[in-house]
């Protein structure tokens, strides 16, 4: 058992069953906290989810805040004002630069940089520190960044109350626009100086990326009308692991008739599957690499060039979860393209930001693309315009098949029989943190992720167990 | 790296979660004394928690001073320690940081860390409730006006225009 997992966002632990000859044949990963967030809601009015409905992560906030406000758009029946739409985009661009500079530099960097079997008294954000102090420091200035455009779109860095059901609640000066694009060629700096320091030392990695979920799975995410990046709008694409493009231009309202949620008794975290594979051969992966291996382009120059790059790692589509960490560098140097394109757009001034209208619908789905990968939030609401039912499907929770296979392969690769090395047990966590999860989100739940690993014999019997705090 | 158009001297960092009754003692004393202290003498901050970001900022000041909720320490109890640079590894290596690691952050990353002083206030009710008890409420008054007693003599120990 591996309880808690370290450096990620919420808590869980791990169960591995070994078989008569003591080999790992089964991985549970164990999501044990709780939080439930389409039940408070219920019974609010429809104009408080946006807030609300940031309050489910302190991560990602402006996900939240955007998947809610799109929902709450659908029930209000309206078309927002095309500024109000690219300000938005602007803010979830800002999100996951800064949310992937948190995953990359201050939790995955120490693996990286120090390699999986380093002593753990190195192997932190302080190792990090001292042997390569320019990383260090990018990493928090480009979190900087991403939270200053944050806290001047939305007033606060963190849950800003700024996108309102029919658009944003204030339209944005020439003065805080020039604030932003001041910042950000140094940010784009930062982004193509790291991606080239991790492209050097990846190719140390090779096991790891032979064997951190390194299998076919379909991929999902938002793109856009000819196939490029997309983190605000579009529609959805599923490829499957040859990038054969099952759906294409799929209206996200819609949903429920791609994916269905299955539950299982060891885990509060849902399990959502590909309806027409079934459960639970549908797996399929959301996020960074789920993105860049289901389009067509990334629609932004430099972001272009790397992707092609990227692309060539794997015929196909880019298989194994330990390039996830080499596409949310690409994912940061598309953010900073692409929020410089925003904001040099003249109509990015325009004061109106706003469509008002009362409820006119009693069903809503708002979709965005989250750092970790597709958010959907699905609202439904009486005449009076109070919520009645709410369902969350979370960037996590999509990986969430995903990540247990994934532990199950690395967990046979790397785990002996009936022990668990250090390196064994942080290489079974970096499985885990490759998908960056957030848990908190995923079971709308509370705190921070520690994680524990048991080794179970046929028996049951735990006959190792090791946790970190 | 960025800084502000002119630092204060002294950084004054409340940190704690207002939602969770007596852990929204730091903010609560920080809110106090953004009142009561000029802004070209100390800069306020109030978070939730300890970012690394962080540690750029406190590596431009000459004094930083901590206020933390401690549950481990009767209500309405102060205690003040001045605080060593850490030289421990980080244990929480996710995104929030103790005082002392934030200053070896500010050491090793921007080349220097201020003296620093936490004062931790005891606290007895941490649920999901508004306002502080009654013995964190009144310890209060006291600590502002030592705080802004330090505070003072290290801006008059700072270099002109702080002084």
């Amino acid at each position: 058992m591996i309880d808690p997992v370290t450096r990620i966002e919420g808590h869980a632990k791990i169960t591995l069953k070994l078989n008569d000859s003591g080999n790992v044949v089964d991985a549970m990963f164990h999501v044990t906290q709780f939080r439930g967030f389409e039940k408070l809601c219920e019974g609010r009015p429809m104009t408080e989810m946006p807030s609300l409905m940031a309050r489910t992560c302190g991560i990602c906030p402006v996900s939240h805040l955007t998947a809610s406000a799109k929902a709450c758009d659908a029930l209000l029946a309206v078309k927002i004002p095309q500024t109000a739409a690219d300000l938005r985009r602007l803010m979830n661009l800002a999100q996951t630069v800064q949310s992937h500079a948190l995953s990359f530099f201050h939790l995955s960097s120490p693996d990286l940089l120090m390699g999986f079997d380093a002593d753990p008294v190195q192997r932190n954000l302080f190792g990090v520190f001292k042997q390569e102090p320019q990383l260090a420091r990018d990493g928090i200035r480009l979190r900087q960044i991403g939270q200053t455009i944050i806290q001047i779109l939305g007033g606060k860095k963190i849950h800003p109350a700024w996108a309102v059901p029919g658009g944003v609640n204030r339209p944005l000066s020439a003065e805080d626009r020039d604030k932003m694009l001041a910042m950000l060629p140094e940010a784009l700096e930062i982004g193509q100086r790291t991606l080239q320091w991790y492209k050097r030392i990846a190719a140390h990695f090779t096991a790891e990326a032979r064997t951190f979920a390194n299998f076919p799975t379909l991929f999902m995410g938002l793109v856009t009308e000819t196939g490029g990046l997309e983190h605000y709008d579009g529609n959805l694409r599923v490829v499957d692991s040859k990038g054969e493009i099952l759906v294409d231009q799929f209206p996200p309202e819609r949903y429920l008739e791609l994916i269905s949620e299955a539950v299982e008794p060891f885990s509060f975290m849902k399990f959502p599957y590909y309806k027409s594979l079934g459960y639970p051969q549908g797996i399929y992966r959301v996020g960074p690499l789920a993105r860049l291996n289901l389009i067509d382009h990334c629609g932004t120059p430099i972001a272009d060039q790397e992707w092609a790059e990227f692309r060539e790692i794997q015929r196909g589509t880019v298989l194994s979860s330990f390039h996830y960490h080499h596409a949310r560098l690409i994912e940061i140097i598309f953010g900073i393209e692409m929020m410089e394109r925003i904001l040099r757009d003249p109509n990015i001034l325009d004061t109106k930001v706003r469509a008002r209208a009362r409820p006119n619908r009693n069903e809503g789905v708002g979709v965005a693309e989250a750092p970790r990968g597709t958010l959907i939030h699905h609202y439904r609401i009486d005449d009076n315009g109070l919520m009645v039912w709410a369902n969350l499907i979370i960037a996590t929770g999509h990986n969430n098949l995903a990540m247990n296979r994934g532990i199950l392969q690395a967990a046979q690769h790397f785990v002996e029989a009936d022990r668990i090395s250090e390196g064994a047990l942080n290489r079974v966590e970096a499985v885990i943190r490759c998908y960056d999860p957030c848990l908190s989100c995923a079971t709308h739940a509370l705190g921070q992720m520690p994680l524990k690993i048991e080794l179970v014999n046929p028996t049951g019997e735990v006959v190792h167990a090791i946790q970190r705090n | 790296m960025p800084s502000s158009e002119i630092d204060a001297p002294v950084l004054v960092i409340g940190y704690g979660n207002a939602l969770r009754g007596d852990d929204g003692v730091g903010p609560a004393i920080a809110e106090a004394l953004r009142d009561q202290l000029s802004r070209s003498v100390a800069d306020v901050l109030i978070v939730h928690q300890l970012l690394p970001e962080l540690s750029e900022r406190l590596a431009r000041c000459r004094l930083a001073i901590f206020f933390d909720a401690d549950p481990q320490i009767p209500p309405g109890e102060i205690r003040q320690q001045n605080l060593p640079l850490s030289h421990e590894p980080a244990q929480s290596i996710g995104h929030h940081q103790s005082p002392e690691q934030l200053l070896a952050m500010a050491r090793e990353l921007y080349g220097s860390a201020p003296p620093a002083i936490l004062y931790r206030i005891g606290g007895k009710d941490f649920g999901f409730q508004l306002g502080l008890s009654e013995p964190v409420q009144n310890a209060i008054p006291r600590l502002i006006a030592d705080v802004i007693n330090t505070v003072s003599k290290a801006a008059r120990a700072a270099e002109p225009p702080y002084a």
